[in-house]
């Protein structure tokens, strides 16, 4: 089955594009890009050449899975390595 | 199918779709950045090895086993054949395989 809204917390979240949408922290919200590499506790976006990185406890991000496919994720939900987001189950979860 | 094999079904699903979108990115990202192609494959390893899924043949010979690198054939890997097999050359560190 392909990327979708049911899976994205699964899936691979390298090479999506990427938004802040809220935060705990007034001025990362904005912070745009396509991801480029994940670590347990925060994403690297590229924007325009420039690399920033992204927490991912204390944000709500918007992936979008295609031109009309936005999902908004809980930074919270995708904590963790890489390689065990794969086995994550979630009862309920955010999704916009 | 029981619980537990649906559930390996579906984590090995996820896993080699995450290792197609990961080796596609590293071949998209090779010209500019070598390295984030390098760990690309590393992940794509990761992944795999901790949930017991095979690779698989395709994606087995597209990396350097040795020093990890990503292969883009013609520019950091030799491909020739001899005597029926493919030998693959990592112009990297000069490991040698043979498929």
């Amino acid at each position: 089955m392909k990327i979708d809204r049911q899976n994205v917390v699964n899936h691979e979240l390298i090479g999506l594009h990427a938004t802040v949408v809220e935060s705990t922290n007034r001025d990362s919200v904005g912070v745009s890009g396509r991801v480029i590499d994940e670590s347990r506790n925060l994403f690297t976006l590229e924007s325009g050449g420039r690399e920033k990185k992204a927490a991912k406890h204390g944000n709500t991000f918007e992936f979008w899975l295609s031109e009309s496919d936005k999902v908004r994720i809980d930074g919270d939900l995708v904590v963790g390595r890489p390689e065990d987001r794969v086995a994550k189950r979630l009862r309920r979860w955010h999704s916009g | 199918m029981s619980r537990r094999r649906k559930r390996k079904a579906f984590i090995n699903d996820i896993v080699l779709q995450r290792v197609e979108r990961l080796f596609d990115a590293a071949f998209v990202e090779f010209p500019a950045h070598t390295q984030r192609s390098d760990r690309y494959v590393e992940l794509a390893r990761k992944l795999a090895m901790k949930h017991r899924v095979p690779l698989g043949k395709t994606y087995k010979m597209r990396f350097c086993r040795s020093c990890g690198a990503y292969f883009v054939y013609g520019t950091n890997a030799r491909v020739r054949i001899k005597d029926k097999r493919t030998v693959i050359t990592c112009l990297r560190c000069h490991d040698l395989r043979r498929y």
